[in-house]
């Protein structure tokens, strides 16, 4: 079974011990102090803003703890005291490592997440989850703040008044999905349309005479249709719709199809024709016009559509054959008309009526010369070659010729009566679809406890636990004032609604103390790997009281993890962790070449299919550095990763395939794909230093502190007079910065290779036309002295110290999952589960299920 | 007819009767820290998306003493209150993509002038600020702080609802406050209840939970005190359907423009924006149907004809804009001065020539707002010495008018306040 090795892990963990409040700190620690720190940090020269001029721990308050982690931290790695000051023996040292380490171990208890309010995308996803709708944010809706590199942590979730607000007024528009204000009634009325009324968009129609002509059946409604400018559907009802057509030089007298749709008035005009709810097809001949009469339910919010269904042109079809044969028969049946089009100047100008016009006066030329177009076949053809190429623009001004000629359809008057009787258009049978799974049946129940029995339904959903009979009685309280106060059953159920959406039982979790109960923890569970509430089988198991035997949690970690279940997750830790979450907001140089849309899409994809993998296939952590694969579309592949595809593949250029990388390839993992290196970058230019911290911060997990104030951004020489290396060389001359910068600048010059796209290059753009481009040099030094040529040597490196590699990410999937950042004891925890997966050579389905096994992760 | 005098059937006065004395009847929450050395208060953005056809704008002469053009014809009467701005632009690379920099500046997707400036100046309006389009809007105008493109009212009808509630709507706004105090009763209770059970550091969550709880239910006392104001009664007679149908499109820019004149006279709002959309659109003017679509006629490819066209349409756009100009004229603020001695109205695009999709030298036109106007001033960026000033710089001033203190926009550090204020 796949979660063995981790439910092994999950042993692992601190029992809790008490915690002392204040602690003395015994003679030997305190010399040691004294003797290689207090130089520097007393309480006088507090160098650095550290002073260590203590007697004694307070293990209540934050600082000393982390002051004693800090002090830890730079003995063991050998940054303190430093190199020029006097160095404590090898022994000394190590028992001043043992002492520090023993007492936060003792002192510091798993734990300590605050309330969490739900983020956005957790709000989102709870209210969609809890009444079945697709809710969506107003953009207006206040934004997250970020903490630990994540949006849903627990001291980053704060609530503000407007904030607040924006939960009661989202609560409002949500309870009118299901119990809506009533409409107003619509009176009967008769609307008469004409032509003048009706819509032309681009050159889908045209006035001539007293009709609205129409002559060619494109998909979109903005390139073929005319609709009613003036009338619009008030109540949804049944109709009566008279529609006067006649057919003009119809070939062979065959009848023109007029479809007669519906469209929402609100509907994107181009929404394709066939997507609208068809109302009648009729038959129209040519001659007087013809009246149609038929019935026809219309919704609230619509209006007609006339489309021709079977004209000739068409722009819009993805088989251009049946478009190139019309143009050949016009051409083989028209010289003249052939001879007029080779005769006329095509530039972009050449469209719509103007276009039309143009053609026209070649054709009555007396002097046109119709030997141009001979031989009459090739010509035809060429022209024809020509128009399919871009057949939006020549339907545009051909369809002209169709106003003038034929066959076209003709739209005289319309009259719509109505409604006589009302309908329940879509929008209102999913309301009540939604009202009546509210409430649940009756059945034999009173109609008081029936109330009660939705109430319940609805709270434990909402809350997440259990409805305890305190809050239902409170809420039918809330119910039954409402009403007595002169308000209707459904008024009183969207306040029951409203007032639940703004609750802290709603809008919080991790609530409790110590370790969570089974129905927090089956949220917390949830809310990491979905970024939704408990499913069915979630609360089914919370329920039954089985969240707190090890094998059930792991076993429904086990199938939240799998695909599909795990999507949000997926998205939302690689936008995060991976800083994708940038990629909206850069726009790559035009000098880099053609980036679109779907290329960013690319990106994220690739880092989202990458994780799912991983996960899905519990993948050996080194695979996140070094993989033999990676998902890229043929359009990214080719433009950004030099990869080859077949013809096949790059005619589907959007889709994203697995693909195999060479052993030997700079890209995949998340030192090479491109959606990293672009986040990490500006568009424009690369920042070393910025990927270096990135690379601490995300992939080490060791990162630097903020950098000092007063410190100018270092601006890129345009010039070319001084490589950012030159640039960057007081980095290492001046001591304070050489501390940080030793670690973070061979990071980021190793990673100079890829531009700001994230393609390899193995030079810097010429500053000038003439100039010569700037070789790129990625070479440097780890402080351990391990040399780098570029970023294979890096990736080698980090595989060999895989184990910290797994520190940063075990501590990043602890972070985002229980909304708190690990404190000393929890880190030493993670490194056991670290140590244990790599040992059994596990993946990275194994470090997740053994996080959340952890007690540490339970822990509130 | 046209659909600009078309409109006027609608319209029952130039101005407006009013039940109650407006400015002056409500409180003057709205000064600002800006407004103590404010000139203006008022910013009105209006971006059309295909630009204007700036051989057609653009006069020969520089200065006071220019030579009327076909598109600054409509605006002759309006001449010593305007200025137009040519060789301007935000130096960000070309496309339809990049048309919403228009007042982003260079990065689409920044925080807009708009924005920026409501931010500062709009406390204590009903609307911090308006987002409106006439035809269908296939591009963002306005972002807010987090890049968060801003909805656009598309119905006029709706903009009429949310600014001059009918009595039903008023009627459901009062309900659903009340109500919701009996909502807030309850979950306090819970909050309560909850606070006995958590730790120390989780009471000071729930402490920024009723504080906010506090806070709104102020909030509520204000909203249902504002809603027993008395709705400023306009005199304007919607049409009974909305003109939101492509080739109506003129008809609903001169209605919102209506709209928006009510707006600032009630005070409803300080920062106003409007979208002029150019897709497909066949418009018919003065009785003449257009030979192609809004869209293809930018693509005019230097015809003649189609340009001809195109200057038609826009000749429609500056009717509009000179009728909204006059009615800012006609109407008065709290002191009784016309509304546009106090309103800035910008008027410009983010694309300098639709027929290429350039977005450099975009045209730009400001109105109104107590600047020095009159002329027309025309900057070139291949002279040296004017190389750096960009339309940023142009929108500082616009922020220093209105009483703010920023030094920079986009990539703007400059301003022109020497040449205008």
């Amino acid at each position: 079974m796949r979660f063995s090795n981790a439910l092994h892990l999950a042993l692992v963990g601190a029992s809790l011990s008490p915690v002392i409040a204040a602690e003395k700190i015994p003679p030997t620690p305190l010399n040691f102090l004294s003797e290689y720190c207090l130089d520097c940090h007393d309480a006088d020269t507090e160098k650095g803003k550290i002073n260590l001029d203590l007697l004694e721990i307070d293990w209540t308050s934050s600082q000393h703890p982390k002051l004693l982690e800090k002090v830890h931290a730079v003995l063991e790695n050998g940054e303190m005291p430093p190199k020029k000051k006097t160095q404590p023996g090898a022994e000394e040292r190590e028992s001043m490592l043992q002492w520090i380490d023993a007492s936060l171990t003792k002192n510091i208890a798993p734990g300590g997440t605050p309330l969490r309010r739900l983020n956005r995308t957790e709000y989102v996803n709870s209210i969609n989850q809890i009444f079945g709708i697709g809710f969506k944010l107003p953009p207006s809706f206040p934004p997250d703040t970020r903490l630990h590199g994540f949006d849903n942590q627990g001291e980053g979730l704060v609530l503000s008044p407007p904030l607040l607000e924006a939960y009661a007024e989202s609560a409002a528009v949500i309870a009118d999905q299901l119990f809506p204000p009533p409409l107003p009634v619509v009176e009967k009325g008769i609307f008469d349309i004409r032509p003048t009324d009706m819509a032309i968009s681009y050159s889908s129609g045209k006035r001539v005479g007293g009709a609205m002509r129409l002559g060619c059946k494109s998909a979109p409604m903005s390139r073929s249709c005319s609709w009613p400018t003036k009338f619009e559907t008030k109540g949804s009802g049944t109709y009566k719709i008279r529609v006067q057509s006649t057919a003009f030089n119809p070939r062979d007298d065959q009848p023109l199809k007029l479809q007669i749709r519906a469209r929402p008035l609100d509907a994107n005009d181009g929404t394709r024709v066939d997507t609208l709810r068809l109302l009648g097809e009729f038959d129209v001949r040519p001659g007087d016009p013809q009246t149609f009469e038929f019935s026809a339910d219309l919704y609230r919010g619509e209006t007609l559509v006339y489309y021709f269904a079977n004209a000739e042109l068409d722009s819009d079809n993805e088989d251009k054959d049946e478009l190139r044969a019309l143009l050949e028969k016009m051409f083989m049946d028209d010289k003249r008309l052939l001879a007029a089009w080779m005769s006329v100047e095509h530039n972009s100008g050449l469209r719509g009526g103007v276009g039309w016009k143009r053609v026209k006066t070649q054709l009555d030329r007396d002097d046109l010369d119709l030997a141009i177009a001979d031989p009459q076949p090739e010509e035809a053809k060429k022209m024809a070659d020509i128009m399919v190429k871009n057949p939006v623009n020549y339907v545009e001004t051909i369809i002209y010729q169709y106003f003038e000629q034929g066959p076209a359809l003709d739209i005289r008057k319309t009259t719509i009566e109505g409604p006589f009787e009302s309908v329940e258009d879509p929008a209102t049978k999913a309301q009540k679809r939604r009202r009546s799974e509210f409430l649940g049946k009756q059945g034999a129940k009173s109609e008081s406890d029936w109330i009660a029995a939705a109430i319940e339904g609805f709270l434990t959903k909402a809350f997440r636990r259990p409805a305890s009979p305190e809050w239902v009685a409170a809420y039918h309280r809330l119910f039954d004032d409402h009403r007595a106060s002169g308000h209707d059953f459904d008024a009183a159920m969207h306040l029951v609604i409203r007032t639940a959406l703004t609750s802290p039982n709603f809008l919080y979790r991790d609530k409790g103390e110590g370790q969570l109960d089974d129905f927090e923890f089956a949220s917390r569970l949830s809310y990491f790997l979905t970024s939704g509430p408990p499913d069915n089988k979630l609360r089914d198991a919370a329920l039954g009281g089985r969240m707190s035997i090890p094998k059930t949690v792991l076993f429904q970690a086990d199938r939240l993890l799998n695909d599909g279940a795990n999507q949000n997750f997926i998205r939302s830790f690689t936008q995060q962790w991976l800083g994708l979450h940038e990629l909206i907001s850069i726009m790559p140089d035009p000098k880099l070449g053609r980036f679109r849309d779907s290329d960013r899409k690319a990106l994220e994809q690739e880092a989202e299919m990458f994780l799912a993998e991983m996960i899905r296939e519990n993948r050996p952590l080194t695979d996140f550095i070094a993989p033999d694969f990676t998902y890229t579309s043929p359009d990214v592949g080719s433009a950004i990763y030099g990869l080859k595809f077949d013809k096949a593949q790059k005619k589907k250029g959007t889709q994203m395939l697995r693909v195999s990388l060479d052993p030997d390839s700079p890209h995949g993992g998340i030192l090479g794909q491109a959606g990293v290196m672009m986040a990490t970058a500006n568009g424009v230019d690369t920042q070393p230093v910025l990927r270096g911290v990135w690379v601490l911060e995300n992939v080490l997990g060791d990162p630097p502190p903020p950098p000092p104030e007063a410190v100018p951004a270092i601006t890129p020489d345009t010039r070319g007079a001084k490589t950012i290396r030159d640039l960057m060389a007081a980095h290492t001359s001046e001591e304070s910065c050489a501390r940080c910068h030793q670690k973070i600048d061979p990071l980021g010059f190793v990673l100079e290779n890829f531009n700001p796209i994230g393609q390899w290059r193995e030079a810097y753009p010429a500053p000038s036309p003439k100039a010569k481009a700037p070789p790129i040099d990625a070479t440097g030094t780890l402080p351990d002295g391990t040399a780098l040529n570029d970023v294979r040597d890096l990736k080698s490196y980090i595989v060999k110290h895989i184990d910290q590699f797994g520190n940063c990410l075990a501590e990043k999937f602890f972070t985002y999952g229980t909304g708190r950042a690990p404190n000393y004891t929890e880190h030493k925890q993670l490194q056991a589960i670290v140590d244990g997966v790599l040992k059994k050579d596990g993946g990275t389905r194994d470090l997740l299920l053994g996080i959340i096994g952890m007690e540490a992760f339970r822990a509130k | 007819m046209s659909p600009a005098l078309d409109r006027r059937r609608f319209l029952r006065a130039a101005g407006v009767s009013l039940a109650l004395p407006m400015l002056e009847s409500l409180p003057a929450t709205a000064a600002t820290k800006a407004s103590a050395k404010a000139k203006a208060e008022r910013l009105v953005c209006i971006g059309s998306f295909l630009g204007l056809h700036t051989p057609a704008l653009y006069p020969k002469e520089t200065g006071a003493d220019f030579e009327v053009t076909t598109l600054l014809e409509p605006l002759q009467q309006h001449r010593a209150d305007m200025t137009v701005f040519s060789g301007l632009d935000h130096r960000a690379s070309n496309g339809h993509n990049n048309w919403p920099n228009f007042l982003c500046g260079k990065n689409v997707g920044d925080m807009t002038l708009d924005q920026r400036v409501a931010r500062e100046i709009s406390h204590g309006t009903r609307f911090a600020s308006l987002e409106i389009t006439a035809g269908q809007n296939s591009q963002p105008m306005c972002f807010t702080e987090g890049r968060v493109p801003l909805p656009m009212m598309e119905r006029p009808s709706v903009l009429y609802r949310k600014l001059f509630a009918t009595g039903a709507d008023r009627e459901r706004s009062e309900y659903l406050i009340r109500s919701g105090h009996s909502a807030l009763d309850q979950v306090l209770s819970e909050a309560k209840s909850l606070q006995s059970t958590v730790s120390a550091q989780d009471r000071v969550k729930l402490d920024e939970y009723f504080a906010s709880v506090r806070d709104v239910e102020k909030r509520m006392e204000r909203q249902l005190n504002a809603l027993k104001q008395p709705v400023p009664e306009v005199d304007i007679v919607m049409p009974d359907y909305d003109p939101v149908a492509p080739n109506l499109m003129l008809e609903c820019e001169s209605l919102m423009y209506d709209l928006m004149a009510l707006a600032l006279e009630t005070d409803s709002s300080r920062v106003i924006s409007l979208y002029l959309g150019g897709l497909g659109q066949v418009f018919t003017i003065d009785g003449q149907t257009l030979q192609a679509g809004y869209h293809a006629l930018s693509h005019h490819g230097n015809d003649p004809d189609k340009i001809r066209e195109l200057v038609m349409v826009e000749i429609e756009h500056m009717k509009c804009l000179s009728r909204f100009i006059s009615q800012l004229k006609q109407k008065s603020d709290a002191e009784g001065r016309p509304l546009l001695d106090s309103t800035l109205v910008l008027f410009g695009t983010g694309m300098g020539d639709a027929s290429r999709h350039a977005n450099s030298d975009l045209p730009t036109l400001v109105a109104g707002g107590g600047l020095k106007h009159g002329r027309h001033l025309a900057f070139d960026k291949d002279d040296p010495k004017q190389a750096d000033i960009v339309l940023g710089d142009l929108y500082l001033t616009l922020m220093h008018q209105l009483g703010m203190e920023s030094d920079t926009f986009s990539n703007a550090s400059k301003n022109l306040d020497h040449l205008l204020i």
